[in-house]
């Protein structure tokens, strides 16, 4: 099975970001289990927008990583075993030449001299500060204004770079039957995701049934307002988005929608009573704001989509709701299949993994080169298990050399290193900023841990088995849940099925970092 | 604490033994080992049995004391388990000095000197250093000199 997962606007970037998180952790794997690919593609007129360079340089900090991954134990653990696939990004003015204005796009100042009843309509549509606005910064959490951009877009934007290419591999992913899946999220609320979302899906719906690819299911995960702000040096007549505009945007949407989201087989609605404050910004590289637990939710709709087998029914409003207002627990994260957890065990094994990984492991490693192999491999136990040991004459003759392993010093060794520690920080990152976005109380994860992290090897041993809140076990075992018994564990476990070398020791670490182990 | 390396512990424990009251003893008297100024029978009973009781007793112990210090240590790191190698020498000291105290206290033969300095040196290998070498808990499994070897020997894969 294929999917695809087109993300409009900042908030489509950040759900996308959700996504690549998700399927490093092993959430979005078909039923079977097998080897997937999921095809992102982004979609926004802001091209430097901070959230979306955010969500880009993860996705690509991801596809390194996988593939170091690149070998015959892949399917040994769920975690690096998704393909995912970039067409990177699509802006609707891709071919716009002129200004990037509402006005010169609609060549205002013609239609006032030639079509004078025209120049007047669009008048009354938009105010002068709106038709002289730059757009180079998205569509100013103003709807109106991206819809008439996007009213511009066509079935031909579809043969441009980034469309022809998701257009060809769809085409192939179904003729050999992949059985392709379309999903598109972005929010109701703002200028680009609010606009784009109905466009874009109507025009994918009509070009798909163009080339004979009509069962091909289409979902759209929709935020409604999860954040607010508070505009700051701005004057009243500026054209910037507004929260206060928000629902009112939202109302309209859903209206619109109730009568119009016809292409679309599944329909996820996602909103939050309480509002996030974030920072305000006009666009650009500012307007980064942090992770929010409804994009979350929406790389889980993602899940869902990907997993629901097909309906009969033509289309499916998906409803999912906390038990509590204010507060986000583990049992609030839905998963597929009633009365289990896979959500919680894969988020909390990456996260316990990428804790260890750079509380320990890669300051250790970090040692190993400046001590030399040959004490350090003394020092720590384990470290010959994955890596050639330095061994003397006799130690070859007896055999052993373990020449099947790899060479610590060899470049590509310390390169995998430094990757996965890049996209362990990333990872918490994620997972620490999702925790602080907002006011609520979201007991996922103790952060606490993860902030304090400074690239020394960590000096209390009882951090990792309070990580992940909400979970019960007996004291014997918690006693056992440190890092040490890991790195013991490390050392003594046969763990040969996980491969050698760095991949093999994050493999083999990534196991032991389970919640079951 | 693992079985296996208690159990390796034990069995080396009760070869050293064996080596150090029955085979040391029987070459004394069988003359092997030459004795000319004590008869052989009384120093083996009067000499030798007490000073190889000290050394084996301070060896034992000091296997024991290693094996549940380092099995119980707080190591968080590499650098801890760096830190413990000195513990091992200071502990390797004391069936050193144990050596001192049998040759001075337990020992009136000139002639059997030099040979019970060499044998008491023996003992020790038996009874501290292989025991340590091939048993010690995981974090600390390659720190006595010689570990890394007999250890990926005794513990293949």
């Amino acid at each position: 099975m294929s999917l695809y997962v087109i993300g409009i606007g900042g908030t489509g970037a950040k759900c996308l970001e959700a996504i690549t998180n998700l399927a490093a952790v092993g959430l979005l794997l078909d039923s079977q289990g097998t080897e997937q690919t999921i095809n992102l593609l982004y979609v926004d007129a802001d091209e430097t927008n901070g959230s979306l360079e955010r969500a880009r340089a993860g996705l690509a900090l991801y596809q390194r990583c996988f593939s170091l991954f690149n070998d015959n134990n892949r399917q040994s653990l769920p975690w690096m075993q998704t393909l995912l696939r970039s067409f990177g990004l699509w802006s609707p003015f891709g071919r716009v030449t002129t200004d990037k204005k509402l006005g010169s796009l609609f060549g205002y100042d013609t239609l006032k001299q030639n079509a004078p009843d025209l120049g007047n309509l669009f008048e009354v549509l938009f105010t002068a500060e709106e038709r002289e606005a730059t757009l180079d910064v998205g569509f100013r959490g103003r709807p109106a204004i991206g819809s008439a951009v996007m009213s511009q877009v066509n079935l031909d934007s579809f043969d441009e770079e980034a469309w022809g290419q998701l257009m060809g591999q769809l085409k192939t992913d179904a003729g050999s039957g992949q059985n392709p899946k379309v999903v598109l999220c972005g929010s109701m609320f703002g200028g680009t995701g609010a606009s784009g979302l109905p466009t874009i899906g109507r025009l994918l719906s009509n070009r798909l049934q163009k080339e004979g690819l009509s069962q091909v299911p289409i979902a759209c995960i929709f935020l409604l307002p999860y954040f607010s702000f508070t505009p700051t040096g701005k004057q009243e007549n500026e054209v910037f988005a507004r929260a206060d505009q928000f629902l009112l945007n939202t109302e309209a949407a859903l209206q619109y929608y109730l009568t119009q989201a016809k292409p679309f087989k599944t329909v996820y609605l996602l909103g939050n009573q309480a509002l996030a404050n974030v920072e305000f910004s006009i666009g650009k590289q500012t307007q980064r704001n942090k992770p929010h637990f409804m994009e979350l939710y929406a790389g889980l709709a993602v899940r869902h989509f990907l997993l629901a087998p097909p309906s009969p029914e033509q289309t499916a409003v998906v409803l999912v709701s906390r038990k509590q207002q204010g507060r986000l627990t583990w049992q609030d994260l839905p998963d597929f299949l009633p009365n289990t957890t896979e959500v919680k065990e894969r988020l909390s094994n990456a996260t316990r993994f990428a804790y260890v990984w750079l509380a320990n492991i890669a300051p250790e490693l970090d040692r190993a080169k400046k001590v030399g192999i040959d004490r350090f491999q003394r020092d720590a136990a384990w470290f010959s298990k994955f890596f050639q040991p330095k061994v003397s004459g006799i130690e070859r003759m007896m055999n052993l050399g373990s020449d099947e392993l790899a060479d610590f010093n060899d470049p590509k060794e310390q390169q995998a290193i430094a990757i996965i520690s890049e996209w362990c920080k990333d990872y918490l990152t994620w997972i620490i900023e999702l925790q602080q976005g907002n006011e609520e109380s979201i007991e996922l994860f103790n952060i606490e841990p993860l902030i304090n992290l400074t690239g020394e090897t960590v000096r209390t041993a009882d951090e990792l088995s309070q990580i992940v809140r909400g979970t019960q076990a007996d004291r014997s075992k918690l006693s056992r849940d440190t890092i040490p018994s890991i790195t013991i564990d490390l050392g003594k476990r046969d763990l040969s099925g996980f491969g050698k070398g760095t991949i093999g020791l994050a493999r083999s670490l990534y196991s032991l970092c389970s919640l079951q182990s | 604490m693992n079985v296996f390396e208690m159990l390796r512990i034990i069995a080396i424990t009760l070869l050293g033994a064996i080596v150090m009251f029955f085979l040391q003893p029987w070459l004394y008297q069988s003359q092997i080992l030459f004795l000319g100024d004590v008869t052989p029978e009384n120093w083996i009973a009067d000499e030798y049995m007490p000073g190889a009781y000290l050394v084996a007793a301070v060896s034992i112990l000091g296997t024991l004391l290693w094996y549940f210090l380092s099995a119980r240590a707080k190591i968080l790191t590499s650098q801890d388990t760096s830190r413990w190698r000195l513990f091992w020498w200071l502990i390797c000291l004391l069936p050193l000095l144990s050596i001192g105290g049998a040759l001075s206290f337990f020992n009136t033969s000139r002639d059997a000197l030099l040979t019970l300095a060499i044998l008491y040196v023996v003992d020790i290998l038996l009874l501290f250093w292989l025991p340590t070498a091939t048993s010690s808990p995981a974090p600390t499994k390659f720190l006595p000199p010689g570990s890394f070897v007999l250890r990926r020997l005794v513990e293949p894969g």
